[in-house]
């Protein structure tokens, strides 16, 4: 069947039409020679039947007496027939009388009444009749070989004409069949050379209106619409790719234009950055340019005034005294400016730590008590609720605080100047720093944070200042996300309000929390201990780290104090060989430690290293420190201070001859 | 005692400074504060007279002629014979960077110009080596 089915059409259709015509054939040459067989048994039959009635006939009188020899002469007569085989007569008891031939044969097929056939043979049997009663039988036995022959005749005949109407039926289909398959196999070659192509152009040929024919048209209507979709499709991905090149060539431009724009960006930040460093270095060089003329003047100025005094000349002592007092005016503006284009130039970093904002306030105004006292005013703190821990640059934090306070002395004298710290909503930390000073005009107001602008001119000349201090600070504020406003009224006092946020960490990434470099190269293991023991005295959590690094570093023990109290107490109970000591101190500031230290046998020759934000170095010294560095504390300049200090443990005296002498006389 | 026996028993401090100004007026501050003073126009000039002279202190520049203080200051402490003697750095250079450089050139102690006297004077009282009193 699968063999069947994988033939060609063309193969099959043959095969059909040669198998229906074969057929056709096989069953006409049956009729055909059933027609034959059966006439020409009949004819056999009748011609033996007519035989048999004459010899039945002739032989009446033989089978009447029974003589056999008359009765064998009468069958004699049956030689003129060669399909006559044998014949018999047999009396009715069935007794042979006479026979002709041999193989007489019995039995058979009964064909008729008086006639049956045994194999190729066919016995016609008659009654011998005489006057109406049977005598005897004849029996006639025809050979049918003739048929037989006449059959395979025939058969061989139909063979002839099978294999004749074969080929003709094969010609024919041949013919025929191309007229279906021809198409089709057309039809499948279009379909073979568009799949192998891709050529949806072509066309099959419609030969004619049959199935065959709408199988074609249908198969070319397909062929259009794919064809149709292809050339959509085509259409689709041309305007694809062009959109794709547009683009692409769009993309080339922005970045091309990016690249541009980034080297614009480039070369003006290398202008910025260079213009930046020209300007630090024009900062420096004007600063030394300023001093050393002023050096000058001011050195000359007290020597004159030192000359005037010793004459008694109190005029030109005290006009020189104008000359100094500008001087030293001139030098505050040079530390200003320098402090404000550190700023400008984006130079001062935030360092963030956690502390707690009232201790601040409380050391800013312990501090500021000195210079209240010396103008003769009242200075108050007030905190009615602690503010707690927040997290801004202390710092900074001080210095502010520092400048507002000061500011607010400086322009009251003989009155009252109130700190007080509350909170506002939105975790703002507020500072009113109110005196009850000079005040301010609105117009006065109006300038007050500009840049070397104080209230007036005469501001100037009467109270000193550069007029920087309050830019400075309002820029300080506002690096910690925080402001600085004013109220005052002329003659009646003036109010700065600080206002901080308690923590920036929403502004941390433009904050630098504190220069790792010098935390990673200090926290190298600690060397080998060297027996030395610092006592660190600084509030600061930040600052007492990096000093107890520094020192442990040295093979220091070290031992911490919050402020000069502690600092006192851990002093008795440890016995340090050292003091490092910060001088704002929540309570009691390190001056009056360092007072204490130099005024007792027993302390006065341990060494002092100082350190603070406050630049009195001449303070830190007259009250015998070996040595002030300012903060922020450079670190390379504390390990030198400190391995300075600790050698002189190691050497003779004199190789620390600062404290030594001093303490001495002391 | 005599009044060379004074100027021999005075501190001498060798004043390391190229503006004509400043040295005369810190020439004369000083030797009205009782030293004895020797000064020296540029680096080169102030290591020689540091040798020769063995001054008590140093008042060092920074911006002179030939070397910068700076300079002259990290030779004079790489000299056995100079070592031993303290130097103030005296300058006008007056930034953290200024400062932070002095002390690595290995001064003992670093002053702004304009200079305020008293507190230089303690400086320099407090670096004198001790057993000659002034």
């Amino acid at each position: 069947m699968t063999r069947w089915s994988n033939l060609s059409v063309r193969t099959r259709l043959s095969l059909v039409t040669m198998a229906a015509c074969g057929a056709a054939l096989a069953l006409v040459s049956t009729g055909v020679v059933v027609n034959e067989l059966l006439s020409a048994t009949g004819q056999v039959t009748a011609r033996l039947e007519s035989v048999a009635d004459v010899v039945a006939a002739s032989s009446t009188a033989a089978v009447q007496f029974a003589d056999p020899a008359a009765a064998e002469e009468a069958l004699t007569a049956l030689r003129g027939d060669a399909s006559i085989e044998a014949a018999r007569i047999e009396l009715p008891n069935r007794t042979l009388l006479a026979q002709y031939g041999k193989g007489f044969k019995e039995g058979g097929r009964v064909l008729g009444p008086g006639v049956r056939q045994v194999s190729t043979a066919l016995v016609v049997s008659r009654p011998i009749v005489l006057n109406g009663s049977v005598i005897g039988t004849l029996h006639v036995q025809g050979s049918l070989r003739d048929l037989d022959d006449r059959l395979r005749r025939y058969a061989a005949i139909l063979a002839a004409v099978l294999a004749l109407a074969g080929a003709v039926a094969y010609a024919l289909a041949s013919r025929m069949q191309r007229a279906i398959s021809g198409p089709i196999l057309r039809l499948s070659n279009v379909a073979g050379s568009v799949a192998s192509d891709q050529d949806y152009s072509r066309r099959a040929v419609k030969e004619h209106a049959d199935e065959i024919g709408q199988l074609v048209d249908q198969f070319n209507q397909m062929l259009q619409t794919i064809e149709q979709r292809d050339a959509e499709l085509q259409q689709a991905r041309e305007r694809l790719e062009e959109r794709v090149i547009e683009r692409t060539r769009s993309l080339e431009l922005e970045i091309e234009q990016h690249r541009r724009t980034e080297e614009q960006l480039l070369v003006a930040k290398a202008a910025a950055e260079q213009a930046s460093v020209a300007k630090s270095a024009f900062v420096a060089n004007m600063s030394h340019e300023l001093r050393t003329p002023l050096n000058a003047i001011i050195g000359y100025s007290e020597l004159l005034k030192e000359d005037a005094e010793a004459q008694g000349n109190e005029t030109s002592a005290q006009d020189l005294v104008k000359i100094l007092t500008a001087g030293r005016h001139l030098l505050s503006l040079i530390n200003d400016v320098l402090d404000l284009s550190k700023i400008e130039a984006g130079r001062m970093e935030l360092e963030l730590s956690d502390f707690e904002f009232d201790d601040i306030v409380r050391s800013v105004v312990t501090t500021s008590e000195h210079m209240a006292e010396g103008r003769g005013d009242a200075l108050s703190l007030e905190i009615p609720t602690p503010v707690g821990q927040v997290r801004l640059d202390r710092t900074k934090v001080q210095q502010v605080l520092l400048n507002l306070v000061g500011n607010a002395i400086k322009f009251t004298e003989k009155g009252r100047i109130t700190v007080r710290v509350t909170c506002e909503p939105g975790n703002v930390i507020l500072v009113a720093i109110s005196d009850t000073g000079i005040g301010m005009t609105p117009e006065q107001i109006g300038r007050l944070f500009q840049e070397f602008t104080q209230a007036d001119a005469s501001t100037t000349r009467r109270y000193g200042g550069t007029g920087l201090g309050l830019a400075i600070s309002r820029k300080l504020a506002s690096m910690m996300a925080g402001s600085i406003s004013v109220e005052s009224e002329q003659g009646q006092g003036t109010t700065f309000y600080l206002r901080l946020p308690r923590d920036i960490r929403g502004a941390e990434t433009v904050a630098i929390e504190r220069p790792r470099g010098h935390r990673e190269a200090l926290s190298a293991p600690a060397v080998e201990s060297n027996g030395y023991t610092v006592l660190v005295v600084d509030d600061d959590p930040n600052a007492r780290d990096l000093v107890q690094r520094i020192l442990m570093r040295l093979g220091c023990r070290v031992i911490s104090a919050i402020n000069a109290d502690d600092g006192w107490q851990k002093l008795q109970a440890e016995r340090p060989h050292a003091v490092v000591l910060d001088i704002i101190l929540p309570g009691r500031s390190g001056w009056t430690l360092l007072e204490a230290m130099r005024d007792d046998p027993k302390w006065a020759r341990v060494p002092v290293v100082v350190t603070s934000m406050l630049d009195i170095d001449s303070r830190s010294l007259e009250l015998g420190a070996i040595a002030h560095l300012t903060k922020p504390l450079s670190p390379e300049r504390m390990v030198e201070v400190l391995t300075s200090v600790l050698s002189g443990f190691a050497k003779p005296a004199c190789e620390v001859p600062v404290i030594m002498a001093e303490r001495r006389t002391a | 005692m005599s009044a060379e026996a004074r100027a021999a028993a005075k501190r001498r401090i060798l004043l390391v400074e190229d503006n004509a100004f400043n040295a005369d007026m810190l020439t004369r501050r000083l030797e009205r504060a009782g030293f004895a003073v020797i000064l020296a126009e540029d680096g080169l000039l102030a290591i020689d007279r540091a040798r020769m002279d063995r001054p008590d202190l140093i008042l060092m520049d920074v911006s002179l002629p030939n070397i910068d203080g700076l300079e002259a200051t990290r030779r004079l402490k790489a000299d056995e014979a100079t070592v031993a003697i303290p130097v103030i750095v005296l300058t006008a250079h007056a930034m953290m960077s200024d400062r932070e450089a002095a002390f690595a050139s290995g001064c003992q102690e670093f002053e702004t110009k304009p200079v305020e006297f008293a507190r230089l004077l303690e400086k320099i009282t407090r670096l004198l080596p001790t057993g000659v009193s002034a």
